[in-house]
């Protein structure tokens, strides 16, 4: 047995429908005995809920409440922070893609400079033509990995 | 400082007792619900009162003593299938002596039908008929929507009646032999 407008009584006893709908469904209750004993019933329930006893101790809850009043509140910069886990996961990874992209720009050759040549391959002639150049580098040239640029300067009126 | 202590206090006076009674209906345990409570207020505090908002510190306490609770339960369930693996004797957590023997008949009968209830149900209906919050207030500190909160509450009641009706059925039965 069952009645398709019992959770109406539900909403009913709550306050929960208009006004209109409220008197639409007492006057229904009126007419159907399942709704009607539903709401007897969900008001019994209720009551037996409410009276549902509780007296704490006095002198705990006096106590329980010194302790609370006497902890120091937690100042803003002490907060843990919590971050979710994915937005975790995204910090961690774009910080080691910067990481890896630090080490990609300090251990890759660099690229020439437009207008430089390694120095054995500056020709004789543009030699010739370049006064002496402020920086001579290829004193620290022992043979090694080093690799000496010039800089074609144009001549000083 | 002291304005905010006697605001706390206040709060801690109006709310600890309702906090309370809440917590054992949902865990069915005193000390635990006493415990939960307690710890509700502890992260009030050092949350601070002043930065909520005026009369949201009630829902506010009730939402983390539900999350509490919540916990609480699922440490419960597994300290239940750890012992149940050790040994049978754990199997039922029947409430001890000094438990029962607090407890009268009426708040027995109450937690009998309330603890057949899923979770958010009994959390929901408990709300609604202890606290008499609306349900745009249940919906608030249990973050779901009104319409959940009305399906939940009407069948927690469906649940609670029929549940009812059959220990009336059997106590009857007990009465007549």
């Amino acid at each position: 047995m069952s009645c398709n407008l019992t959770e109406k009584v539900s909403l009913l006893i709550d306050g929960e429908l208009a006004q209109d709908e409220a008197e639409q469904i007492k006057q229904h209750m009126a007419s159907c005995s399942i709704c009607n004993r539903a709401n007897e019933d969900f008001l019994s329930l209720r009551q037996q809920i409410k009276s549902y006893e509780f007296a704490p101790d006095r002198e705990a809850r006096r106590q329980a409440l010194a302790r609370i009043l006497a902890s120091e509140p937690v100042s803003l910069w002490k907060k843990k922070l919590a971050l979710p886990v994915p937005l975790f996961a995204f910090v961690m990874l774009l910080m080691m893609a910067l990481a890896g992209w630090a080490i990609f720009l300090r251990v890759a050759p660099q690229p020439t400079p437009a207008g430089l040549r390694p120095v054995d391959q500056v020709d004789d002639a543009i030699r010739a033509q370049t006064p002496q150049p402020g920086f001579d580098l290829s004193r620290f040239d022992h043979g090694q990995r080093a690799e000496i640029y010039t800089a074609r300067r144009t001549p000083q009126q | 400082m002291a304005s905010q202590d006697e605001q706390f206090t206040s709060i801690f006076k109006e709310v600890y007792a309702n906090l309370c009674r809440f917590l054992e209906c949902l865990l069915g345990e005193r000390s635990a619900a006493q415990d939960i409570a307690q710890e509700s207020f502890l992260r009030l505090h050092r949350f601070g009162l002043y930065r909520l908002p005026p009369d949201e510190a009630r829902f506010w306490l009730f939402r983390v003593a539900r999350n509490l609770a919540l916990n609480e339960m699922q440490k419960s369930q597994t300290r239940i299938r750890l012992s149940a693996k050790a040994a049978d004797v754990f199997q039922n957590q029947a409430p001890g002596p000094e438990d029962d023997f607090l407890l009268s008949e009426s708040n027995r009968v109450v937690r009998n039908l309330l603890e057949h209830l899923p979770e958010r149900q009994r959390t929901a209906l408990l709300l609604r008929e202890q606290e008499e919050m609306s349900y745009k207030e249940i919906a608030r500190v249990l973050g779901i929507s009104e319409s959940q909160v009305k399906t939940d509450i009407f069948r927690a009641r469906r649940l609670l009646r029929e549940r009812w009706h059959e220990l009336h059925k059997t106590s009857a039965k007990l009465c007549e032999r």
